[in-house]
């Protein structure tokens, strides 16, 4: 994996260049905007941290000449610009996220490895449990031809069920793999999104494809087909 | 931020420039009545005036002495006829009812009837004279008339007055009302927008150039200010990230354990300023008002969660759970809000309650949608809070040796404000409470 380093402070740039390097990313570092959108243009890389206030082009201008080039990278803002317009801005050109300086190292990585993630989903097979189809690079769920529009939670729920179809889960289960953290027991999360999976996923079809098994889980159930 | 005054009715402009135009109305007004009063009743006056003349020279011509003739007087005349020569005066003809004596006024105006004096000299020496009479009840009716039309034409014209006051006032200060309208419109988020000139030069244009010039000299400093802030930002963070990130990209590993705790110290104390750091920018920025509110559409469990998961290992070191129930459960809770702001608003709760909290407890977080959704976030302390409500002004800590600068509630106070949110601190039984009640809620169809 590729990643472009565009940051004009140049002690940032080694020190993130050394801690990609640790967690095994290949990288190259430029330092002002049209050295960046020229490698881009040149080099192939997977994701590109962008700095916002850069000499020649500013970050803005980088990411809206990417886009007129049709360079497709996913972009992570790594600003020390704070303000909800300019992530607004970021975003609305076609960033994938936005961090702000200074920032935890840990989070950076996880936010790359989720973008990497994302992108590279996009090879992953799609899924079908009956008459659901749940595509994981676009994030679509179907049911029949009817766009299921899910939260970032209820979709990592549905996957977490989808993958492990006709098999029971238990509720620490589902919440290990949808939350990735240990709540208390006596919350109602998982009662409350499997309530709200049940009413987008099931509710005006003859065959409810989520089934609860009493003092066991839950599970997803229908004929898996993998495509 | 000054908030809008409301003031009563009678102190307004609005009321003031109206009572100065009715007055001037009626002013106006009850000089036309009085004009036109008065034209009137002398033209009934003179039309009476010669129909008594018309009468009393008629009857003067008719009259002879010798011999004396005299017309009879019709149903309505009354008349005194006296012939004097130089030695007496005889009268002739009297059927006048009252005061039938000559007047030096060659006409008299009693209440019941009116007088004319008239006289003719005769060939033979002699002057004959005439005190013609006609009743004045058809004047006095016609008066009558005239004065109850005046008594209701000025009550109305007084009402027509105060309206046509209220509405030229309003008509005349409609420039004014422009300009308040576009300055409670203007505020130091957005770039500022001028007032339009109007296109007639009076003391109005000179007031709308007057505050264009300093609306102009606010978005100078106004622009110089996010300049400064931006700068700031970025000359505070960015050494902040060099440390930070060197700290955090060494390879531990390949250095020796003093240096490896050297290091984890350094990084807690470059996190501690970090965060100094930004609730001191967002403070300043607060107070001069130029937090932006970019208002859309959250699913308040999900932001809950992506908090909870962010402060999950702070939980896990204090041996803190977090309990999250939402209710009810069969819907989808969403709140329209600026999702920066309530992250910060609910990353600060609960950060303090991972700060405070009784070791191994739980942090207990409600999400209730009724008429409002009220977020409540609940714990168990381990410090005691003698009065909870002044966590939510400037520089109010708990314990003064815990880290903080008692800025946290006192941003999520002023931040859940500016997004017409509102944020109750309770304490009872060492037990803390934070209810954020948010009343822009996205309702969707079941």
């Amino acid at each position: 994996m590729k990643i472009l380093i565009v940051e004009d402070e140049r002690k940032l740039a080694g020190y993130m260049e050394n801690g990609l390097k640790q967690a095994g990313y290949l990288t190259s570092i430029c330092h002002d905007g049209a050295a960046a959108l020229e490698k881009a243009a040149s080099e192939e890389f997977n994701l590109i941290l962008l700095d916002l206030m850069l000499p020649s082009a500013n970050g803005f201008e980088v990411l809206k000449n990417l886009r007129a080039f049709n360079i497709n990278v996913p972009v992570i803002i790594v600003s020390a610009l704070s303000d909800t317009q300019q992530i607004v801005e970021g975003l609305d050109l076609g960033a994938v996220d936005y961090i702000r300086k200074p920032f935890e190292w840990e989070e950076l990585l996880a936010r790359i490895r989720t973008v990497l993630r994302i992108s590279s989903n996009a090879a992953k097979p799609t899924f079908m449990i009956d008459d659901l189809f749940i595509d994981p690079a676009a994030r679509k769920v179907l049911r029949g031809d009817k766009e299921i529009n899910l939260t970032s939670k209820e979709y990592l729920l549905l996957e977490c069920l989808a993958r492990n179809a006709n098999r029971v889960l238990s509720k620490n289960q589902l919440l290990e793999n949808a939350w990735e953290m240990s709540f208390d027991p006596e919350s109602n999360i998982i009662e409350v999104y499997m309530h709200q999976l049940r009413k987008k996923i099931d509710k005006g079809f003859d065959n409810p494809l989520i089934k609860t098994v009493v003092g066991a889980g839950y599970m997803l159930k229908g004929n898996k087909k993998n495509t | 931020m000054k908030k809008y005054s409301s003031y009563p009715f009678y102190t307004s402009i609005r009321f003031r420039f109206g009572l100065l135009f009715n007055c001037l109305l009626i002013l106006f007004l009850s000089a036309i009545i009085f004009l036109m009063y008065a034209k009137v009743r002398r033209a009934f006056e003179n039309n009476f005036i010669l129909r008594l003349s018309t009468g009393a020279t008629t009857l003067l011509q008719k009259i002879t002495v010798n011999p004396i003739t005299i017309t009879l007087p019709q149903a309505d005349e009354r008349f005194l006829v006296t012939y004097n020569n130089t030695v007496r005066t005889d009268t002739l003809f009297n059927n006048l009812t009252s005061g039938n004596g000559f007047t030096k006024d060659s006409i008299q105006k009693n209440t019941k009837d009116w007088r004319i004096t008239k006289s003719r000299k005769l060939e033979t020496g002699g002057t004959l004279s005439i005190v013609y009479a006609l009743p004045a009840d058809d004047y006095n009716a016609s008066m009558q008339q005239l004065r109850v039309l005046v008594l209701i034409y000025i009550p109305a014209a007084i009402i027509i007055s105060i309206i046509a006051g209220y509405f030229l006032s309003g008509i005349f200060l409609l420039p004014l009302k422009e300009i308040i309208k576009k300055a409670n419109r203007t505020d130091l988020t957005a770039s500022i927008q001028l007032l339009e000139e109007p296109a007639f030069k009076d003391e109005l244009h000179e007031l709308t150039v007057a505050l264009n010039r300093m609306l102009e000299r606010i978005d100078s400093q106004s622009r110089l200010q996010n300049a400064f802030f931006a700068a700031a930002s970025h000359e505070l963070r960015t050494p902040l990230s060099n440390l930070l990130t060197e700290l955090q990209t060494t390879k531990v590993a390949d250095i020796p354990g003093e240096m490896q705790v050297l290091i984890q110290n350094q990084v807690a104390e470059v996190q501690r300023l970090k965060k100094l750091v930004d609730n001191f920018l967002l403070m300043s920025r607060l107070k001069a008002d130029s937090v932006v509110v970019n208002k859309r559409n959250i699913h308040i469990a999900e932001l809950c969660m992506e908090i909870m998961e962010r402060l999950q290992q702070q939980a896990s070191e204090s041996g803190l759970k977090f309990m999250l129930n939402i209710s009810p459960a069969d819907e989808d809770i969403v709140v329209l809000a600026d999702k920066d702001h309530l992250t910060i608003i609910l990353g600060n709760l609960f950060s303090n309650c991972l700060k405070y909290g009784v070791a191994n407890s739980v942090v207990r977080v409600d999400i209730v949608q009724r008429d409002c959704v009220v977020v409540t976030v609940q714990n168990e302390t381990a410090v005691i809070i003698e009065d909870v409500k002044s966590l939510q002004e400037q520089f109010t800590r708990i314990e003064s040796y815990k880290e903080g600068f008692g800025l946290g509630l006192w941003i999520a106070t002023r931040l859940s404000e500016i997004n017409h949110a509102q944020l109750n601190l309770h304490y009872k039984n060492k037990v803390f409470s934070a209810a954020l009640r948010i009343c822009a809620v996205v309702r969707e169809a079941k």
